[in-house]
């Protein structure tokens, strides 16, 4: 069973993707190949999916709930794929796989699935542990979707963790995990999408596919509960459609992806207005169309964009006074809080510029970013980097396209991002999109050096696309082995459980106790995502304060019955102490480690 | 059309860039890695001269 209900939670969540995007299909404009539309169609659903659950969960979030947002969605889909005659992978016929580059992405694909089954490990360190996970743990437990108080991004946009919530609540915390296989199927698919509208033939695409899936920046953002490779899919169908938009039907599909980025992550806010800005000059240079023509369709992309992401940013407004919460400093002269956070605010802000920095500030350093992406990546968590294809072949694609304006609009996105990601955080798995973009052009480029210049540019472009993809295999495997072993034994799961997880045996003992009906978390550093049963974390980790008027623990101790918690778990991070004394009055130690008590409330 | 200099000079231009990015990467990347500095420390302490 701790295999087949995530695949089976998966494979549902996909099923009603699938149907849920065949709602779009009219408005998927029909010159386009079957591979863009099954693509355009399977991501529009994961989208459209998530917003449904956010907008359902407002109001009631459960098992119940989930399954009756999904089986519309089911119902659909089966209808679709008796339509096409059980023939579902009518789309991918044309993608006819030549050996070696289907080899590497297959697997990459089965690592991915097999290490995808493992059990998540870690601390509040991993994104995925702190709050992509949290929060639909949460939700599901509390009956609607909140953030949680005690961590602020959890009131960021959650069109992916609304679905990671039905993963969980249909096949428990593994089907989360392996939805990064389906992750890393979509972005592939959008690459190869992109690549063959860029002229490249079918095995063309599969270079692509195989040189993205092994790039180990691109990679990393797919597995692990992070949702930046589904993000980037969402920016790059809303550049396949826009660029290549003529009619209202084409831009508001448009509108739609660049909604469902917003949806994702409030990057998608800069990258909306990126999408907008290039799909319109393409429309005024490339197809000469009349100013009007153009205001009027980037109208009708803003108009949907807005109309689809407006739920997670009326949200926050309504109930937290401001669309986009946690408020940039900016946006606190417009938008006045109630409650003030400054401290909140000030210590994301400060997060971000020390991670957000690796690659330098000034022009010259903007301008080695391209070296720096491909040889210094530790400066921006670049796990591993992007390969050497992008630096070494993309100049040419560019070469060989500087004519088609649909390669120039994908250009001048990929320039724009990297500026604005070069402003704000450089975190390499923000910057996925521009990679995939570079990939495309590096294969483009290949093909341009294999097919017009010398004998010896053709092998040089081989030994380099040859050690691009042999030296991601060899930073991406082993960072997977201990997942695809966790996942093969579960004796070493359990091992790796304790090892990697801080207060294991803690988290044990509240889940297992029956007694234990409500824990009041002291520490900040406890993740809360590991703890199955209701909790009250009094400080989060940047600062928060989930108990008004109370902002140390003796006062959060004078509170005690208020808070009707059963237990307190008192957890002492290396070179600090507990937080309570040694036998507090009232409490009962009934859980000890040496950096862990559990105490039970008299 | 290019004259057979100019394609001459193209096309020796796109080798050396392939190259150096290729020599670069074997350099930084691969030499420059823990792995590859682990092993020659490795070697160095095996082979004392």
């Amino acid at each position: 069973m701790r295999v087949v209900l995530p695949i089976l939670a998966n494979i549902i969540l996909g099923v009603a993707a699938l149907g849920f995007g065949s709602l779009f299909l009219r408005l998927i404009p029909r010159r386009f190949s079957e591979l863009d539309r099954f693509t355009l169609r399977f991501l529009a659903g994961f989208g459209l999916l998530g917003t449904i659950l956010f907008c359902v969960g407002q109001v009631w979030f459960s098992r119940l709930a989930i399954l009756f947002v999904l089986l519309p969605g089911l119902l659909l889909g089966l209808f679709s794929w008796l339509r096409a005659r059980f023939d579902c992978w009518l789309p991918l016929k044309d993608l006819h796989a030549p050996l070696l580059p289907a080899a590497i992405v297959f697997g990459v694909a089965l690592v991915t699935a097999v290490g995808g089954v493992a059990l998540p490990t870690g601390d509040t360190n991993n994104d995925a542990i702190a709050y992509h996970y949290l929060g639909p743990k949460v939700w599901l437990r509390e009956g609607i979707i909140r953030p949680v108080p005690d961590e602020i991004r959890t009131y960021f946009p959650v069109v992916v963790e609304t679905q990671y919530a039905a993963l969980m609540s249909i096949g428990g915390a593994r089907a989360p995990q392996l939805f990064s296989v389906v992750s890393l199927a979509i972005l592939l698919l959008i690459a190869a999408s992109l690549a063959m509208r860029l002229g490249l033939d079918s095995s063309g695409a599969w270079w692509v596919a195989a040189l993205i899936a092994t790039m180990p920046a691109v990679y990393r953002g797919t597995y692990g509960g992070f949702l930046d490779a589904l993000f980037a899919c969402f920016i790059l169908a809303a550049a396949r459609v826009g660029f290549d938009a003529e009619t209202p039907a084409d831009y508001a599909l448009f509108g739609l992806f660049c909604g469902f980025a917003m949806g994702a992550k409030y990057n998608g806010i800069l990258a909306f207005l990126e999408l907008v800005f290039c799909a319109s000059l393409i429309s005024v240079w490339a197809h000469r169309r009349p100013a009007w023509l153009t205001v009027k369709s980037a109208a009708i992309a803003c108009g949907a964009a807005i109309a689809i992401a407006s739920p997670f940013y009326l949200r926050n407004w309504i109930l937290y006074e401001c669309p986009i919460y946690p408020p940039a400093p900016a946006l606190l002269h417009i938008f006045h809080l109630t409650h003030p956070i400054p401290n909140v605010i000030q210590a994301i802000v400060n997060d971000f510029q020390k991670r957000g920095g690796g690659m330098g500030r000034g022009v010259v350093a903007f301008l080695f970013l391209a070296f720096n992406l491909t040889y210094h990546t530790a400066l921006f968590r670049g796990a591993g980097g992007i390969g050497l294809v992008p630096l070494a072949l993309a100049p040419f694609g560019i070469l060989a396209r500087k004519r088609d304006a649909f390669a120039m609009g994908l250009l001048l996105l990929a320039a724009l991002e990297s500026v604005s990601w070069f402003l704000t955080a450089q975190e390499s798995r923000y910057a996925i999109n521009m990679f995939v973009i570079a990939g495309l052009f590096g294969v483009v480029g290949w093909q341009y050096v294999a097919g017009l210049v010398s004998r010896n540019a053709r092998i040089l472009a081989a030994v380099a696309v040859g050690i691009s993809i042999f030296y991601g295999l060899w930073m991406i495997f082993p960072e997977r082995v201990e997942d695809v072993h966790a996942a093969l034994s579960p004796s070493f799961e359990t091992k790796r459980w304790h090892a990697e997880t801080i207060c294991a045996d803690g988290y044990d003992f509240i889940n297992r106790e029956a007694s234990v009906k409500n824990v009041l978390v002291l520490s900040s550093s406890v993740a809360s995502f590991f703890i199955d049963k209701p909790y009250v974390k009094p400080f989060g980790v940047w600062g928060e304060r989930s108990v008004p008027g109370s902002d140390t623990v003796p006062e959060v101790m004078a509170r005690l019955p208020a808070l009707h918690v059963t237990h307190v778990f008192d957890y002492r991070p290396e070179g600090e102490s507990f937080q309570l004394p040694e036998h507090p009055p009232g409490l009962t130690l009934v859980f000890e480690r040496a950096d862990q008590r559990i105490y039970r409330i008299d | 059309m290019p004259s057979p200099f100019a394609k001459l000079l193209w096309q020796r231009l796109v080798e050396f860039w392939i190259v150096l990015a290729i020599l670069t990467f074997l350099v930084l990347r691969v030499l420059g890695s823990h792995t590859v500095e682990r092993l020659l420390s490795g070697i160095a302490h095996r082979h004392p001269s």
